[in-house]
């Protein structure tokens, strides 16, 4: 259904038709990027995986900066890949050697200028290539991820243990990711410990599989934990597990 | 002396509570943005692609296309012998603001549920235990959106 879908939107969204190349980057000859405006007024970084190992995360940003018809200070765009923190789904494949990867940067709507740039890669082997500062943050995620992963994990584990109703698992990771959220903490940590605690209510509460029974949608809900965390534990380069906790916890 | 020092005191406690009352209401309003998302198209069996944008007073923040995956579901008897009708469930894409006092800017992003294709097993019990079939779907949340931010300075 996924193949077919993604058959349907380049059929129909003007991809197949001229695109223009607005800006290419190479790193260390290993990975290309291109900056491609489409004829429906959509901007893209394609990235090339031109070594000879597969790409498991990838971080990039975009300046938009005014011109002519706007006003105001440059924003800027981060957009992630990572096939570790999100392992499931077409985003949990790692870009095989030879193999592209698209980011969707801006659409029809935006009138700034989008200067997009690719910051920092990790290669499955757990090399890196980019701008330390952001491979950092690549790791960092990881290492939040996999630190949320826990907490909800002990939520959910002790409340299976105590024969806790689902609503009081699922309150108590909410509590979890609201404090995250109303922290100082980064974005990314926000947004790492909000989207599992959603996945979590969706097992929970049984939107995500309305005919499981209360206690199968708790150990299906543990069980996503328990695969988030295992690909986090065997990742490269090695996450420290007794490292820094993230900020604002 | 006194009644000098007694106005000039209420005049600064006035002054105060407007400066507070006037800090508190800027950190209500900060810099609102709303979810301005429309959707490009869909492949009418749940899967959709959105244009996720974002707006405030000053303009659109348009960050581009994303897909969101549904499925179709249903067109099968279950083990009790009752039929469950087809039906389509769609992703969903929720989007949350986070203002950031210190430089007028609030800083987004959507949070994205995707859906997995359902999976089928025999049943195990049941009236229909032979010809009917248990519909086990599942779906993740999406880390992949990035985040960006507006500012409210122009």
């Amino acid at each position: 259904m996924k193949v077919a879908f993604v058959a349907f939107f380049l059929a129909f969204s003007g991809l197949t038709m001229a695109q223009t190349v607005q800006r290419t980057q190479e790193i260390n000859g290993g990975v290309m990027a291109e900056q491609i405006l489409t004829p429906d007024g959509h901007i893209y970084l394609t990235v090339k995986n031109n070594s000879g190992v597969a790409i498991t995360a990838m971080a990039v940003t975009a300046t938009k900066t005014a011109t002519g018809g706007t006003s105001g200070r440059p924003g800027q765009s981060v957009r992630y890949f990572d096939s570790i923190v999100n392992p499931f789904g077409p985003g949990g494949r790692s870009i095989s050697p030879g193999e592209s990867y698209r980011f969707s940067l801006a659409g029809p709507l935006e009138k700034r200028q989008v200067d997009a740039k690719l910051r920092a890669v990790i290669f499955a082997d757990g090399s890196t290539m980019g701008e330390a500062d952001w491979i950092q943050r690549l790791l960092h995620s990881r290492t939040t991820d996999l630190y949320y992963v826990d907490q909800d994990l002990q939520i959910l584990q002790n409340g299976k243990a105590n024969s806790e109703p689902n609503d009081m698992m699922g309150q108590k990771a909410q509590n979890l990711s609201d404090s995250v959220f109303h922290s100082s903490a980064s974005t990314e940590d926000k947004q790492v410990a909000m989207g599992l605690c959603h996945e979590i209510l969706m097992y929970i509460n049984g939107n995500f599989d309305q005919a499981a029974a209360p206690d199968e949608r708790v150990e299906k809900a543990i069980s996503q934990l328990l695969t988030r965390r295992q690909r986090l534990l065997l990742s490269k380069p090695k996450l420290d597990e007794t490292g820094p906790l993230p900020s604002g916890s | 002396m006194t009644s000098w020092r007694l106005t000039s005191s209420l005049l600064l406690l006035l002054l105060l509570l407007a400066l507070y009352v006037g800090r508190t209401a800027h950190s209500d309003n900060l810099c609102p943005v709303s979810n301005a998302s429309y959707k490009n198209f869909s492949d009418g069996c749940g899967s959709e692609d959105w244009e996720l944008v974002a707006s405030n007073a000053y303009g659109s923040y348009d960050e581009g296309d994303y897909t969101v995956f549904g499925y179709c579901g249903g067109g099968y008897t279950r083990c009790d012998c009752s039929y469950v009708a087809p039906y389509t469930v769609s992703g969903l894409e929720t989007m949350v603001a986070q203002p950031n006092e210190a430089d007028d800017s609030t800083t987004f992003w959507w949070d994205i549920n995707q859906w997995n294709s359902p999976t089928y097993s025999n049943c195990t019990s049941g009236s229909c235990q032979n010809t009917g079939v248990v519909e086990h779907t599942s779906g993740y949340t999406d880390f992949d959106v990035g985040y960006d931010t507006a500012y409210c300075d122009q």
